[in-house]
């Protein structure tokens, strides 16, 4: 190659010209280097949290999508370049979504091959008798996310445990994040806002035949600083094989106007996706409990325990770029806010309602106990009778056969 | 928002249940009567601390120093206040506080030479409106460049080159990269002036005139801008964290008397009180939204916008067809606690003159856990160069996140110094 004169600045780290400049600090990098670069950040991220231990097997929750995808190539690519002993094994979940899910699948299963990693695939049907399609056909595609959430963290869960895995991997990335930051403080969800920025949470898993109820299964997002673009970016320049077509579900109102706000926010200054980040961060600092007699962060009311809206699994499914329905969230929240107004307004508490429990809740109800125990239909930790997945079986099965009459009578 | 609907039966007021409900509350229709008590009595339940009987017989009451801006809120407070003071005078013969106007002309900055001669009138009109002998109510104006004749003699040499103290601002504020970096140093200086004009004259509380609506767009921009640790104390009635060791004992309050209501709650209290509406001037900065179509709240598409004015403008939308969820945003934030442990270790430390994690520019606490986190990043970055800290007499180890990350990309070689 000759060199000829150019006034693209040469790269960060090597005399190459720079190809990239990156959207998370503007950085110009030459190709080479911005995968290493991005490769390293997420090593970095991994040891500073200390995310894995040697030997241990992870699942990578893998929906064929780009977060997923590069989650899985990178991780792998780590593994083996600094020798890391982590056991990787694809888990997916297959929701039942035609022209998304099905042709998703076959992307995760020709990265399953080019990885050498083990592929498992787990269905709504199997697990549920539920294909997503068939919910939507009968609740309508309002409160699909919150069914999908639901079933698929349970799904996730329980393809762990099959496996004989306790750490499952997400591709949440730092887009994601920021909007989960955003769109609690909008939500006025305290909980969930001081532990949606962790690294690593802790989740209930199925425990039908174990008698160790205290069985969790973990989950980790390691690409939680990545930069949607740069994850973009990663995947076409590693020329990784994914899935491009968005799901066609819109995203519940808070999650869409949240989502809005951080693109336009990131428009505006990109570092703001990153700084949005360290505030969630500093929130959930500053909301830890100080010392054993104070616990700063209120004790979950019972009604957001139902809250379903599901800030962990909101990808693949539910990353839509159309805003345009799914408002009903929003008008709800508003309402039920208002109710309490009303109800409370000679009262001093400040109790506020879940902001998507589907029924409106007295909200003067005591709060129960938040005793764990296994879900008496399939097994699942709960701290209710059924889990959520079991209720919303119940009324998603109470109303099929109606379905089923009016499919008749429009046949 | 108010006005009888035309040849449509009026509902009756939903509190006397006689008068015709004639304005809008927050979800009922009410008569201006009892609209403007409605209004009055969330703030007056602020100002709890500064009953009368709070304040001893032989005590001149507390002077409070209330930033005022020839906006709506700043301007709805003053009215509020004053008339609650009248009442306490009514009933006691005297009052539990004195007021304090402060506004601060910032056209050196802004360039509205024609927009400050008409509030420097203005404000005449106001202090003869409002003030006078026996009205408890002061009135004071100020420059934003005085904010430099606090500075610190021991700082880095001053030379006869700087310039008056409006050349130092403007080159300040030049040097900023952004129009984000801008508007958020402007407010943070404004704020600091505030602060030592409070402790200059012996203020023990600052009264800003944030509503709810504010309050919410503020929780999220601060948030957006790297501010979250600071948050509590910039949104909630609190005790300001001063540094120990330039201010021993001294207690600073800061205190919201406007935040439970929202802002066209204000807008209607303000066109049902004739008398304050000359004395009122809107802000011409009001950035004109491109809302795209298919969002749920319009937010403006334009690069050129701040990130304040863009929060501005989602809460001004949000609170016409949301405004519980945006009082439910503040009601939020203020259930997250100031780490206060930390001031209380911050005081000892000041006591055995250890330095104190104060940032310098914003004067919040720095948090400690997150400092790693921003020098690390730095470190890799190298945008917030040490030709521009050591001009400005900042230490990058004296700086938040927030406060670094609005002084990354700001122009070296000017002359810019940071005035405190
Ligand atoms: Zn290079
Ligand atoms: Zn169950
Ligand atoms: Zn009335
Ligand atoms: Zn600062």
């Amino acid at each position: 190659m000759t060199a000829r004169p150019q006034r693209r600045p040469a790269c960060l780290q090597c005399p190459s010209p720079a190809k990239i400049k990156r959207p998370k600090n503007g950085h110009a990098l030459c190709i080479a280097h911005f995968l290493s670069t991005f490769e390293t950040e997420v090593l970095q991220t991994m040891e500073t949290s200390g995310l894995f231990s040697r030997g241990e097997t992870i699942a990578i929750g893998a929906s064929g999508g780009k977060d997923s995808t590069v989650l899985a190539s990178v991780l792998s690519t780590l593994n083996t370049r600094h020798n890391l002993g982590l056991n990787l094994h694809l888990l997916s979940i297959d929701e039942g979504i035609v022209g998304y899910r099905d042709h998703s699948l076959a992307t995760v299963q020709r990265n399953a091959r080019q990885y050498g990693l083990p592929l498992t695939v787990l269905s709504y049907r199997e697990l549920y008798g539920w294909t997503m399609d068939d919910v939507v056909a009968t609740v309508g595609k309002k409160s699909n996310c919150t069914y999908c959430g639901v079933f698929r963290r349970q799904a996730l869960d329980r393809g762990c445990e099959m496996l004989n895995i306790s750490h499952v991997v997400t591709g949440h990335n730092a887009d994601d994040m920021a909007e989960t930051v955003l769109m609690n403080l909008l939500r006025g969800d305290l909980p969930r806002l001081a532990r949606c920025t962790a690294i690593t949470t802790r989740s209930s898993s199925s425990s039908s035949s174990s008698s160790d109820a205290s069985a969790t299964v973990r989950r980790s997002k390691p690409l939680k600083y990545a930069y949607q673009k740069e994850i973009v970016l990663y995947a076409h320049h590693r020329k990784l094989d994914y899935f491009t077509t968005e799901c066609t579900y819109a995203p519940e109102a808070f999650r869409g106007s949240a989502r809005d706000l951080v693109k336009a926010l990131e428009r505006v200054r990109p570092t703001a996706i990153m700084d949005i980040l360290r505030s969630g961060e500093a929130f959930a600092g500053l909301l830890r409990p100080t010392d054993g007699n104070r616990t700063l962060v209120p004790p979950q009311k019972c009604a957001e325990k139902e809250c379903t809206c599901n800030e962990e699994d909101s990808l693949g499914t539910c990353s839509s770029t159309s805003f345009a329905s799914g408002e009903g969230a929003m008008h709800i929240h508003e309402a039920q806010l208002r109710n309490l107004h009303h109800h409370h307004h000679h009262h001093h508490t400040t109790e506020t309602p879940s902001p998507s429990s589907p029924s409106p809740k007295n909200p003067t109800a005591k709060r129960k106990q938040q005793l764990l125990r296994s879900c008496t239909q399939c097994g699942y930790l709960t701290s209710q009778d059924l889990c959520q997945a079991c209720v919303m079986l119940q009324s998603l099965n109470r109303s099929r056969p109606a379905v089923m009459v009016q499919i008749e009578h429009d046949g | 928002m108010t006005g009888p609907q035309p040849a449509r039966p009026v509902p009756p007021c939903a509190r006397c249940k006689c008068s015709p409900g004639t304005v809008t509350g927050r979800n009922d229709p009410l008569c201006s009567t009892c609209f403007i008590s409605y209004a009055r009595s969330k703030p007056i339940k602020r100002m709890d601390p500064f009953r009368v009987r709070n304040n001893p017989t032989n005590a001149p009451p507390p002077l409070l120093l209330l930033p005022f801006s020839f906006g709506v809120s700043s301007l709805t407070l003053l009215h509020i206040l004053k008339e609650h003071m009248s009442s306490q005078r009514t009933r006691v013969g005297r009052t539990g506080y004195g007021l304090l106007v402060v506004w601060v002309d910032d056209s050196g900055i802004s360039g509205d030479g024609p927009g400050s001669v008409r509030k420097k009138e203005t404000f005449m009109g106001l202090e003869s409106h409002f003030g006078g002998e026996g009205s408890g109510i002061t009135f004071k104006s100020v420059q934003l460049e005085d904010i430099y004749t606090y500075s610190q003699p021991q700082g880095a040499p001053t030379s006869s080159a700087e310039g008056t103290n409006l050349e130092k601002l403007r080159v300040l504020i030049s040097s900023l990269p952004s129009l984000s970096s801008k508007q958020d140093i402007l407010t943070t200086l404004l704020t600091r002036l505030f602060i030592r004009l409070a402790i200059q004259h012996s203020s023990p509380a600052i009264l800003f005139s944030h509503s709810t609506t504010r309050l919410a767009e503020k929780t999220l921009s601060e948030t957006a801008k790297g501010r979250g640790y600071s948050v509590p104390w910039s949104t909630s009635d609190c005790t300001i964290p001063l540094p120990p060791s330039q201010f021993p004992h001294r207690k600073l309050q800061t205190i919201y008397p406007l935040r439970d209501l929202l802002k066209k709650e204000l807008h209607t209290y303000l066109s049902l009180t004739p008398s304050l509406q000359p004395f009122h001037i809107p802000s011409s900065s009001s950035s004109s939204a491109t809302p795209s179509p298919q969002s749920i709240i319009p937010i403006s598409t334009a690069k050129d916008t701040s990130i304040d004015s863009l929060m501005h403008q989602y809460f001004s939308q949000m609170e016409q067809t949301y405004p519980s969820i945006v009082a439910n945003v503040v009601k939020t934030i203020g259930r997250v606690p100031a780490p206060t442990h930390l001031v209380a270790l911050a005081e000892v430390a000041a006591e055995v003159e250890q330095s104190v994690p104060n940032c310098a520019v914003c004067g919040f606490p720095i948090d400690i856990d997150e400092a790693d986190v921003w020098e690390e990043e730095d470190r890799d970055v190298k945008k917030l160069s040490v030709g521009v800290l050591s001009e400005l007499g900042v230490g990058v180890e004296e700086l938040c996140g927030g406060c670094r990350r609005s002084l990354e990309g700001a122009k070296e070689g000017v002359g810019a110094r940071w005035p405190l």
